[in-house]
């Protein structure tokens, strides 16, 4: 339940894939219909600067109401706020713990429209909470990128494995 | 930030926080209650710290702790695995590394700086000396397949140990979540 | 039982201790307790269990949605829409239909002490006359997360079972659903999921956006290989809820932007051009540019795939990027040999989750959080429409 942020890229680098990957495939004869290459994640400073920082979910957020689902760094927040569980948007509720492990996305803050580092983690070991559930999904990525993935039960570490809530934690600005 | 798993930053080579940002010395950047948004302007993250972050720092933590057992431990080992030329090898050949979306550059910026900032060894081993550019675009280009990678990881740290001060956390690693019951079959 | 006189309960636990052989337990205790000693009375009727005549071709089985409702897999006729059986299950399960109709294999995580405690991750059988529990197969361990479809396959003769693993590193559990057993676990750094093909073979997702495709070599032993990467990982993925077909191998994988990836499973797999569903419905394609709203994929389970007539169902709705999540008011019906649109047809409520039969007459089954609604495939009308606890999973026999 949560996401990361990548950038649209002017021009597409191209990866030095070639001769790391099977050549066995088939790839050579449809080689044109594939995309060439993943685009390399523009930096957000980069994006900034491009005057494109701005997500469908930023424009609509806000920094004042951390129960609520639009507040700015729950831009990848898919799953229950803590906040209303007893807990913060950084502080689990009592009778859970935060898993070490995370995922990191990128919100942008509207007040000052930069981007900000936040790590998703989830609160576990207590029965779930079933307040305020939010599905923001702002470049969040499928689970076989995980790195930005929301939906895996990020409870490595932990006491008890079940899911309570989870936690938009600030990093820092990313640029 | 939640006082039983914030770690105190004792190395002041670790600059993950902006200056100006992380009050005192933890990682917290905001005080336990109201911070709805950051009311100065804190200079930003290195981008060397951001593709960390964005790339590997979920799993293996903001500060390269995270759940030991299930997660290899960065911090203050990493570098350990420049002890050998196979260990140096292994770091930019594992293939969450090899075929990540980082360019080469980047990669290369992240590498050196997991394994001589975040992952600095107590003792430096006989390979420790940065990564050039050339050198992560060769070896990203042979990532490791059908390796059987918890055990080759394995084998590293045990030749490590004759040659290099190999220090208990990077054993850690390896202990299983899964199953109490499963044996691994004999074939 | 609450109500009963509690003369009858001691009589009960006197009967019920007579069972186990304490001797002359009943007798004397009842007469004494009801003072007339009058005789027991003849059941009309036993408590039995309904005769379970196996799976049929218009059956759907659901998971409920963790965290919402309780777990279980709920097995509905399609043709009634109601329930018909219900399997036991954890939370974070999974589960698969195997190709004998008669049984329901489910992948799922127990802790001694619910949710601490020493953990066992097993794939269970259910089965049988009464569809019962015959069993499980401890596996070393399994993916814990929202529900995922492709976290738990078969091979096309259900010889095989994959179980993806995540701890956070990669593996699947090749195992031997015959013989009960798992036979190995395959590394799959960097990579996700298991679509399998052919006899022993599965391919996964990676991170890259390439495709990486796991199979047996003279040996016997797994062999990975990696594709190049043939989707743009970063701006616009494929979704881990694409359709594939084992039988056929044919993967179909759609994009955020609703951009179709067909590939053709192999150990060479063939990768075919792209197509786009807002193309093949006249319209733009769409963008992960930020404002651009327009129709888009999205859902819990947005896809179901028709082998027979090549067809492929999408929720569609209205919005920007990234909103690959929200609910579908609209099925769209795409002509997969053609790229086509065939038909657009408006759902009840905001659908999330969809599934089809694979038999001559299909039926189309499009859930929302608290709805099952049972379409015709063809035609898109509503048959049926059945309340449903909150689903997690959902497939349709033969998908």
């Amino acid at each position: 339940m949560k996401r990361l942020h990548v950038d649209k890229v002017g021009e597409r680098l191209t990866r030095h894939l070639a001769g790391r990957l099977s050549r066995r495939s088939v790839l050579a004869r449809f080689g044109a219909l594939l995309v060439a290459a993943p685009a390399f994640p523009l930096l957000p400073v980069q994006r900034a600067r491009a005057g494109d920082a701005a997500t469908d979910f930023s424009r609509a957020a806000q920094t004042h109401d951390d129960s609520a689902c639009n507040y700015w760094r729950y831009c990848g927040m898919d799953g229950n706020l803590c906040v209303c569980c007893g807990g913060g948007p950084h502080s689990c509720p009592p009778g859970s713990q935060p898993s070490p492990t995370s995922w990191i996305g990128s919100c942008i803050n509207p007040d000052d429209q930069r981007a900000y580092l936040v790590a998703y983690h989830d609160c576990c070991g207590a029965s779930a909470c079933t307040e305020c559930s939010c599905t923001n999904t702002d470049h969040a990525m499928p689970i076989y990128r995980p790195q930005a993935n929301n939906h895996v039960t990020w409870c490595f570490g932990t006491q008890g494995f079940q899911y309570h809530c989870s936690l938009a934690v600030l990093v820092g600005p990313a640029e | 930030m939640n006082a039983r798993w914030t770690v105190t930053l004792a190395v002041s080579s670790l600059t993950l926080l902006p200056q100006g940002v992380g009050a005192g010395s933890r990682l917290s950047l905001v005080s336990p209650h109201a911070q709805p948004t950051p009311t100065h302007r804190a200079s930003g993250l290195p981008a060397v710290q951001v593709a960390y972050l964005t790339s590997c720092g979920g799993c293996h933590g903001v500060e390269g702790i995270s759940a030991p057992r299930a997660v290899p431990t960065l911090r203050h080992l990493t570098g350990t695995f420049l002890c050998t030329r196979q260990g140096r090898q292994y770091l930019v050949r594992l293939p969450d590394v090899a075929l990540s979306v980082l360019s080469d550059r980047m990669l290369t910026r992240v590498i050196n700086w997991v394994a001589f900032d975040l992952g600095a060894p107590v003792a430096a081993g006989p390979e420790a000396r940065p990564y050039t550019v050339a050198e992560v675009t060769q070896l990203r280009h042979h990532p490791f397949t059908n390796k059987g990678l918890t055990r080759y990881r394995e084998q590293l740290v045990a030749q490590f140990a004759n040659r290099c001060v190999v220090p208990a956390g990077l054993r850690v690693y390896g202990a299983a979540y899964g199953s109490g019951s499963w044996k691994v079959p004999r074939r | 039982m609450k109500r009963m006189q509690s003369d009858r309960v001691v009589c009960g636990v006197a009967a019920l201790l007579a069972l186990f052989g304490v001797p002359r337990a009943d007798r004397a205790w009842c007469s004494t307790l009801n003072g007339h000693g009058s005789p027991p009375v003849l059941q009309s009727e036993t408590a039995d269990i309904t005769p379970f005549p196996g799976f049929t071709a218009h059956d759907l089985a659901y998971s409920g949605l963790d965290a919402v409702t309780t777990g279980g897999i709920r097995i509905i006729d399609g043709d009634t829409a109601k329930t018909v059986a219900t399997v036991y299950s954890s939370q974070y399960a999974n589960f698969a239909w195997a190709p004998d109709d008669h049984t329901l294999y489910v992948s799922e995580t127990y802790w001694a002490l619910g949710d601490r405690g020493r953990r066992e991750d097993v794939l269970s059988i259910y089965g049988g006359p009464t569809l019962r529990n015959e069993g499980e197969i401890t596996l070393p361990e399994r993916l814990i997360s929202d529900p995922k479809t492709h976290a738990f396959a078969l091979s096309p003769d259900g010889h095989y079972g994959y179980v993806y693993s995540f701890q956070p590193a990669s593996s699947v559990s090749v195992v031997d659903l015959y013989g009960r057993k798992v036979i190995t676990q395959v590394e799959i750094p960097g990579c996700g999921l298991v679509f399998p093909f052919g006899e022993r073979g599965f391919a996964s997702l990676c991170a890259d956006g390439s495709l990486a495709v796991s199979d047996v070599n003279a040996k016997d032993r797994y062999i990975l290989r990696r594709s190049k990467p043939f989707f743009d990982v970063l701006n616009d993925p494929v979704m881990d809820e694409s359709v594939a077909e084992s039988k056929s191998g044919l993967a179909l994988f759609v994009t955020y932007d609703g951009w179709v990836h067909p590939v053709q499973l192999a150990d060479t797999p063939r990768f075919a051009p792209p197509w786009s569903i807002e193309q093949a419905a006249g319209l733009s394609p769409a963008t992960s540019t930020a404002g651009q709203i327009t129709w888009r994929p999205g859902g819990q389970v947005p896809f179901a795939y028709e082998r027979s007539r090549n067809r492929l169902f999408v929720l569609m709705h209205e919005g920007p990027p990234w909103t690959f999540e929200q609910g579908g008011t609209e099925i769209w019906v795409l002509d997969v040999s053609h790229h086509r649109l065939l038909h657009r047809w408006a759902v009840p409520q905001s659908a999330y989750l969809l599934a089809v039969t694979q038999d001559a007459h299909p039926l189309l089954f499009a859930l929302s959080q608290t709805w099952l609604w049972v379409m015709n495939a063809e035609s898109g009308e509503v048959g049926r429409a059945a309340p449903i606890v909150a689903p997690g999973m959902v497939s349709a026999k033969g998908e």
